[in-house]
């Protein structure tokens, strides 16, 4: 008896130090803390992510082995002292406990998605943080990672294992990693297996990119999905229509966001660290791991970087030119038409808030797409929200979480009150392509100088100095594999027709000219 | 009464420490597989020292303070030590301002004068079984009624069960103390 009660003590004990050496709290500034900080997001350890492209060419190089990298392949953006791309993060902490590990874990970092590149067509590349990344297909990379999760070999085994991920990575684990790595791959199975009923199983490999099978794309998310049917555990259905929601959603860039008084497309919540915390969770943090202190130092100190954060100029990012005197007319253009709804700097670059600006809009107003505002449980899921970081989690853990946030702070309080906020443009010509569901390549195209393209290629695109977006073209081996298409659902391009519709007898295209030269300096 | 000699049989020893080592090694195995490590740490260890407190209690009301009464109250503390480690040295890095500040100042003031006292208690059942009966006396009053206030009076769930077999015993410790008078 004394030696069992010995040895669980010892157990205990011994796994206590243990974790007491994994932790390696990590001490970040504003701009360290959003390109690799952690934020809760772990979600794999990084010896499974090492070995990945390597045991599962087909699914993370899908296009081919010649056709670049699974960095490539997917849009990530490359970093030079790392193997993993831009904004993945490494940290001691397990996945939405923020527990500590012997193994590291990776996640998604403020970084991953809201750092972009501008290539032009001779081949310069600017990198500049807080765009958004319009080549990223985060979706369906973590479709490949499921895929992985769950194939198995011809005896009904499963490929992803301790032996599998050490001969890829030509290096043993520890005892203890492999423990940890064996519970993981455990516990995401049996989540993963238990999803499938909602989520099915993955499509083939070769589908990854293709629009038809995977419609979010590069520069898309679908983040109410994540939230309603992980924080609520219900089908995400249109409020409207009795069907699955598609609500595409552009990954935003995130400058000076101080300005906005409610932030997201949506304009659904009001508290920019509150923001923050229910982006991570849409990649799988947790309330509790968002409480940790380092990672809620972490969300606090990269939304600090945002709040101020500023694009560099166009020319600058392109290498093209502005005409002045065109764009010095366009402005009066602009003041007529977009000033009241996205404001505009004043002589000493200051923003100047049109009348407008943070008004909510309906989407039938706007005649734009409308699925990303017609979420049904979209008043019960900030309720939900509210409540999680709020008085549920002060009740549970008797204390206020760091990322706490008022109730009136997060909306709708009705699932009718829906709609699209009118919000500064800063760095607008990085924020292509246009509308919440990026399906305008181009300004040229939103402003109705030209036609909008119903259909056009997508991966790592080329900029477009001329139209001022993304063309059609690109040096990149992976191509543009993603076909969008303006006719399926969540991807139309209509409505916005400022300052006039492209059939509109008003219309004066000198006037667009102009302003479109205008847009560029912003 | 046992003599402190007694109070030290092997067998009592193992059993109780058995029942401590089985509750912490759950407790930790739960917390590790949870959302919230610490929090669960410290909930569980809390939790242990109640049960462990539940035939204290009532050994201690019943007047019989023999080798089991003294292992159990002895790993009822150590339990609590774990706790107090955990909530006080892990969610507030040692800091007693940051306790106050937290708990406020009655709570606070209570959960750190029942650790001192408790420390007392416990060489005192060793070391002065038969003396400063008043001290324990109010010791042990002042700990349950804490316990019962902290596990019934402010939470609800296992931890109010839990509160409710401290009630059990405690009621069932005092009517075995009046019987034994009697009988005597």
């Amino acid at each position: 008896m004394m030696g069992l009660g010995a040895l669980l003590c010892g157990f205990t004990l011994l796994l206590f130090l243990l974790e007491k050496s994994w932790e390696s709290p990590v001490s970040l500034g504003p701009q360290q803390a959003f390109n690799a900080g952690s934020i809760g997001t772990e979600f794999a350890p990084l010896p499974v992510i090492t070995a990945l492209p390597k045991l599962f060419p087909e699914q993370f190089m899908p296009l081919g082995p010649d056709k670049g990298d699974w960095i490539e392949q997917y849009g990530f953006l490359r970093r030079d002292d790392s193997p993993l791309p831009l904004g993945l993060t490494v940290s001691s902490y397990r996945p939405q406990s923020a527990s500590p590990s012997p193994v590291p874990f990776v996640g998604i970092g403020c970084g991953t998605c809201h750092t972009g590149e501008i290539v032009t067509a001779d081949g310069t590349r600017t990198r500049i943080s807080g765009m958004g990344n319009p080549a990223l297909d985060i979706l369906a990379w973590f479709e490949a990672f499921r895929a992985a999760v769950l194939a198995r070999d011809d005896n009904g085994d499963f490929r992803l294992n301790i032996s599998s991920i050490e001969q890829a990575n030509g290096d043993k684990l520890g005892l203890a990693q492999r423990a940890i790595v064996y519970v993981w791959m455990r516990v995401l199975r049996d989540v993963l297996q238990n999803g499938l009923r909602r989520h099915d199983y993955p499509y083939p490999a070769d589908t990854r990119l293709n629009a038809l099978f995977h419609p979010a794309g590069p520069g898309r998310t679908n983040p109410f999905n994540t939230l309603v049917t992980t924080v609520l555990d219900l089908p995400n259905r249109s409020l409207t229509q009795n069907r699955e929601i598609h609500a595409f959603t552009k990954i935003p860039a995130v400058y000076q966001e101080d300005r906005r008084k409610w932030a997201q497309f949506d304009g659904s919540i009001r508290d920019l660290n509150g923001r923050s915390a229910l982006a991570a969770m849409t990649i799988g943090a947790t309330a509790e791991n968002l409480a940790h202190e380092e990672i809620s130092r972490n969300v606090m100190l990269a939304t600090d970087y945002t709040r101020h954060l500023n694009p560099p100029g166009f020319s600058q990012a392109t290498g093209a030119s502005i005409d002045n005197e065109r764009a010095q007319a366009g402005k009066a253009v602009y003041r007529t038409y977009c000033f009241s709804c996205h404001g505009m700097p004043d002589a000493n670059g200051q923003w100047q808030p049109g009348e407008r600006m943070g008004e909510l809009v309906k989407a039938e107003a706007l005649g734009v797409d409308a699925e990303r505002v017609s979420i049904r449980h979209a008043a019960r899921l900030s309720q939900t929200l509210y409540k999680r970081f709020g008085p549920d989690f002060q009740k549970r853990y008797n204390k206020v979480h760091p990322l706490a946030f008022a109730e009136q702070d997060i909306r709708p309080k009705s699932a009718l009150d829906q709609g699209y906020i009118n919000a500064p443009i800063e760095g607008v010509y990085s924020r292509a392509p246009y509308l919440h569901n990026a399906s305008i390549l181009t300004l040229a195209e939103l402003i109705n100088l030209i036609p909008r393209r119903q259909s056009f290629p997508r991966g790592n695109n080329f900029y477009d100095t001329q139209n001022v977006g993304l063309s059609v073209n690109t040096d990149s081996a992976a191509g543009l594999p993603f076909m969008f298409d303006a006719s399926r659902l969540g991807n139309a391009n209509h409505g916005h027709d400022y300052p006039w519709a492209y059939d509109d007898s008003r219309r004066d295209e000198a006037a667009l000219r102009n302003l479109l030269e205008y847009l560029k300096t912003l | 009464m046992d003599s402190v000699a007694e109070s030290t049989s092997p067998r009592a020893f193992a059993v109780t420490f058995l029942l401590f080592a089985v509750m912490l090694f759950a407790g930790n195995i739960y917390a590790e597989i949870s959302n919230a490590l610490l929090f669960y740490r410290t909930i569980f260890t809390i939790w242990m020292t109640i049960v462990l407190l539940i035939p204290a209690s009532f050994l201690y009301l019943a007047g019989r303070e023999n080798h089991w009464f003294r292992w159990l109250w002895t790993f009822a503390f150590v339990a609590f030590l774990v706790h107090f480690y955990f909530a006080v040295g892990e969610n507030h890095h040692f800091s007693i301002a940051s306790v106050y500040a937290k708990q406020g100042w009655f709570t606070a003031s209570y959960n750190f004068f029942i650790t001192v006292a408790w420390i007392v208690f416990t060489v005192m059942l060793w070391r002065n079984p038969r003396q400063y009966v008043l001290f324990k006396h109010a010791f042990v009053l002042l700990l349950l009624a804490g316990m019962l206030v902290a596990s019934i009076g402010l939470k609800d769930g296992i931890v109010s069960g839990l509160g409710g077999l401290l009630i059990v015993a405690i009621i069932a410790g005092i009517m075995m103390r009046f019987r034994k008078d009697r009988s005597a």
